[in-house]
């Protein structure tokens, strides 16, 4: 993100789930992609009135690396679309999706 | 008179024993110059042992790759290998051998491999002037090996509540699904290089026995597009580099 949020909430669509919960001071974050569909509904909380769905298209292919290790999900993000209540754009700025900490999206307000 | 004869006894009789101890000595030294001399002369004219261009060729087989899968190890694998005896220094070797694998792990992932491998190389014998038959050896090999391989798997079934859980190993924790994986017959390969160190003992008319230690180094690999291989055949456990040993039960042929 460009700048910092005051608070922010997300909620993974269609479930109960809450990703992050009224985190302060948001400036950078993790979210996960789902494995089993190319597609990933968010629905990012603002307040308890004003909110953004995004919706990150993905393709994902899982990965074998070790009989110890186990597997490994490699995810590629091919588009994103979102919608602009508070959310102003978002850019891809490395399609590659993994844990290695490098920023895959730059959201602007 | 008398006093002065006695005195000249004396010291002459002193003489002949001081002298008579050196005499003996410097004889003895003599003799053993004369000792000594010839048996340099003897250990110079030993004769070296010079082997000839062609010392005939062996046959071996591996029995660590079958004794390890007996005693539970992951893999089996089994080997034969061809060397000619050059001067009793070099030994231009080649190896052929089959790798298999059928393996479960603790959560449920099922791996299966098998295929053939070759190796190129050359053993030198530190002990080539020894006229022993017993070797020890450093060598290299280039190796190689391309193969097939199937990963899986099990998928959980919830006898409770009933459903199914693909995958156990990639569960999604947010959205509750699991993604399947059975990917068969993908393609690998992997070329390697080894330095190794061993023995070969005589122990019976044309009957040999030997130990190798072999430093493995991968060189290059492909693998298939979705996971690396964890077995290769003749290497072992994919990865950069790993130890192996063969025990080696050598035939000499009779020509």
């Amino acid at each position: 993100m460009n700048d910092t949020l005051d608070s922010l909430t997300i909620t993974a669509l269609g479930t109960d789930s809450i990703i992050i919960n009224n985190q302060k001071k948001v400036h950078d974050l993790s979210l996960p992609l789902r494995y089993t569909v190319d597609s990933t509904a968010l629905i990012l909380h603002y307040s308890k009135t004003l909110s953004d769905t995004v919706i990150i298209y993905q393709t994902n292919v899982p990965y074998f690396l070790s009989m110890n290790c186990g597997y490994q999900m490699k995810q590629t993000i091919n588009k994103v679309s979102y919608s602009t209540h508070k959310l102003d754009s978002i850019s891809i700025k490395n399609a590659e999706a993994g844990i290695n900490e490098k920023e895959n999206l730059k959201l602007f307000y | 008179m008398k006093r002065k004869i006695l005195n000249y006894f004396t010291s002459l009789i002193l003489c002949l024993s001081i002298a008579s101890p050196l005499q003996a000595q410097e004889q003895g030294q003599l003799n053993q110059r004369n000792r000594t001399i010839p048996s340099k002369v003897e250990k110079k004219k030993e004769p070296e042992v010079v082997y000839p261009f062609y010392n005939g060729i062996s046959i071996s087989a591996d029995l660590f790759g079958i004794g390890n899968k007996i005693l539970g190890g992951d893999f089996l694998s089994s080997e034969i290998a061809i060397d000619a005896n050059l001067k009793n220094r070099f030994f231009p070797i080649a190896e052929i051998g089959y790798g298999k694998t059928d393996t479960w792990n603790d959560n449920g992932i099922h791996y299966k491999s098998k295929a053939p491998y070759f190796r190129i190389g050359m053993n030198y014998n530190i002990l080539y002037k020894k006229k022993f038959k017993n070797c020890l050896f450093i060598g290299f090999r280039y190796a190689m090996s391309s193969f097939n391989y199937d990963i899986a798997s099990l998928a959980v079934n919830d006898p409770i509540y009933g459903g199914v859980t693909d995958n156990p190993n990639l569960k999604d924790n947010v959205w509750g699904d699991s993604q399947s994986f059975d990917h068969r017959g993908m393609k690998g390969s992997m070329q390697w290089f080894e330095l190794c160190g061993g023995i070969r003992a005589h122990i019976w008319k044309a009957l040999y026995m030997g130990w190798t230690i072999r430093m493995k180094y991968r060189t290059s690999s492909s693998m298939g597009l979705y996971g690396n291989p964890w077995y290769v055949p003749g290497y072992g456990k994919y990865g950069t580099n790993t130890i192996g040993i063969t025990y080696t039960i050598t035939y000499k042929l009779p020509y």
